[in-house]
């Protein structure tokens, strides 16, 4: 922890001495904080590949220089009467009074895929208690940002009750809003160089052609499943292919129900899993099996294990094998399918 | 070395969930009686149904089940459907006839696997019924067997799209 200087107690604006000081601890904390989001970069990565959704995962801590920046930048624009920032709370925990010190990226191919990323990270990780936790940019800059906390589940005891800023944005947003931010918005704007307005109205124009451009791509993989022939060759298009069916999006582990549907199905194509059943009424019937078996809350959002579920009547035997068998951690869908008991006749 | 005998895929077909499979396909080079075929020894159980040595029958606890071996690298066990078991008017091969289409297949079967292959890997796909009436997809289910306890159990690991390929192909 922080120990405040001499005269620090009162209720001010924070100064230009305090500032350095709070840099140069953050500065011998630092690897601290890297850690923080490298751990929640590795687990991110991992659900987001269960959920197949498509990803680039980034992470790290802010930069000493950038925690200055930003200090001195809230400073000048605080009253001096009525300071929020003070020297006294950011020692007593900074990482609450800034709580982007550590960062994740997650980058997505859409802002559809955008939408799903970002609603598996607020059902997988525990939101930080702090003011907003939550924001969404919809405006020129656009993206999802969750201030997430570090808790026990992690079974890192050291890092406990740290905060990692958590950002979600397509490829093209994510380019505008880093060179935004870095060049374009940093000046005011009414002093904004015009070649530099110029270029970052380029710059947003170009943005939305491409998540056009990636929509229509999608799209084009997505209709190719309405061919019952067409093999399902990952996790990605055993989504892609059960939203279609259903008509809207589908959570839960996806890279786990393909590897249990592509060792008992042969050939595994959109059509056999329309041979298996309508998906709509089977998730219907999965919720209820989840009820049944104490799976309240699971079942309620948890899609691929309703499905799987739904499934164990025709499969049970063979998925009950397999799940013996799974290496690490119990998970929830591992449970459930060792938990289902054929009903008696 | 050749880690299954035809035994243990009766075995595997006769005790694993019901009559939801009828067939089990591995890898020819895994199956001991193929090893004798090759240099044109007739296993005892074995009675050939054609004049290639591609197809034979044998009778297990009183149940008829017929091997086919094909070119391609695969033993494939079926269990007969109906009363009648198949006939057999082949007794007497060249022993050349008859190891002609094993060889093939035992060739065929390493090749496929590589020189790399891990060393007591035996691998086997089981094969049911069509998932619907009009539907081109059927039950599988990919195992491996342990020949130390001469166990087969499910597997699901990186090799099921290659088994599938290659025991299993799909007509086009």
């Amino acid at each position: 922890m922080l120990t405040p200087v001499d005269g620090a107690n009162a209720p001010r604006l924070i100064t230009q001495g305090e500032i350095e000081v709070v840099v140069g601890h953050y500065r011998e904390a630092m690897a601290r904080y890297e850690e923080a989001a490298s751990v929640l970069e590795h687990r991110l990565r991992r659900e987001l590949r269960a959920a197949a959704i498509k990803t680039l995962v980034l992470s790290r801590a802010k930069h000493p220089d950038e925690v200055r920046r930003d200090l001195e930048e809230q400073r000048a624009s605080e009253d001096p009467a009525e300071p929020e920032l003070t020297y006294n709370k950011l020692s007593a925990d900074l990482n609450r009074e800034i709580t982007d010190l550590s960062r994740a990226t997650v980058i997505v191919y859409h802002p559809i895929d955008e939408q799903a990323a970002f609603e598996m990270i607020l059902r997988r990780f525990p939101l930080a208690d702090v003011p907003h936790p939550i924001e969404h940019q919809q405006d020129r800059h656009r993206g999802s940002r969750a201030l997430v906390e570090i808790d026990e589940s992690f079974e890192r005891p050291s890092l406990e009750g740290s905060i990692v800023e958590v950002k979600v944005a397509s490829i093209s947003s994510h380019i505008f809003n880093e060179l935004g931010a870095d060049i374009g918005f940093k000046a005011d704007t009414d002093e904004q160089p015009e070649d530099v307005s110029e270029g970052i109205e380029d710059l947003l124009y170009l943005s939305r052609l491409t998540d056009r451009a990636v929509q229509r791509l999608l799209e084009a993989r997505r209709t190719r499943l309405f061919d019952a022939s067409e093999p399902l060759d990952n996790p990605v298009d055993l989504r892609h292919a059960l939203e279609q069916m259903v008509g809207h999006t589908l959570t839960g582990d996806f890279q786990r129900l393909y590897r249990l549907l592509d060792t008992v199905v042969h050939p595994f194509t959109a059509g056999a899993l329309a041979a298996l059943g309508p998906a709509e009424k089977m998730l219907e019937q999965g919720a209820e099996i989840a009820s049944g078996l104490g799976l309240h809350e699971t079942g309620g959002d948890d899609d691929v294990l309703c499905y799987t579920l739904a499934l164990m009547p025709a499969f049970g035997p063979e998925f009950q094998e397999l799940a013996k068998n799974w290496r690490g951690p119990t998970n929830d869908i591992k449970n459930a399918i060792l938990g289902w008991k054929k009903p008696s006749p | 070395m050749s880690q299954l005998k035809i035994n243990d895929l009766v075995i595997c077909l006769n005790g694993r969930h019901g009559a939801r499979y009828s067939e089990l396909v591995v890898f020819a080079d895994d199956l001991a009686e193929l090893t004798q075929l090759r240099i044109g020894e007739l296993p005892l159980e074995l009675t050939p149904l054609d004049q290639v040595g591609q197809r034979f029958t044998f009778r297990e606890q009183g149940r008829p089940f017929i091997l086919e071996v094909s070119e391609a690298g695969t033993a494939r066990l079926q269990t007969v459907t109906g009363d009648k078991p198949p006939s057999s008017a082949m007794k007497q091969m060249q022993d050349e006839a008859l190891g002609a289409v094993s060889s093939a297949a035992l060739r065929n079967a390493v090749a496929k696997k590589g020189g790399g292959w891990a060393a007591g890997l035996v691998l086997g796909l089981m094969l049911g019924e069509p998932l619907s009436d009009d539907s081109a997809s059927r039950r599988v289910l990919a195992l491996r067997f342990d020949a130390a306890k001469k166990r087969w159990s499910a597997y699901d690991g990186g090799l099921v799209r290659w088994m599938k390929r290659e025991l299993a192909p799909v007509e086009a």
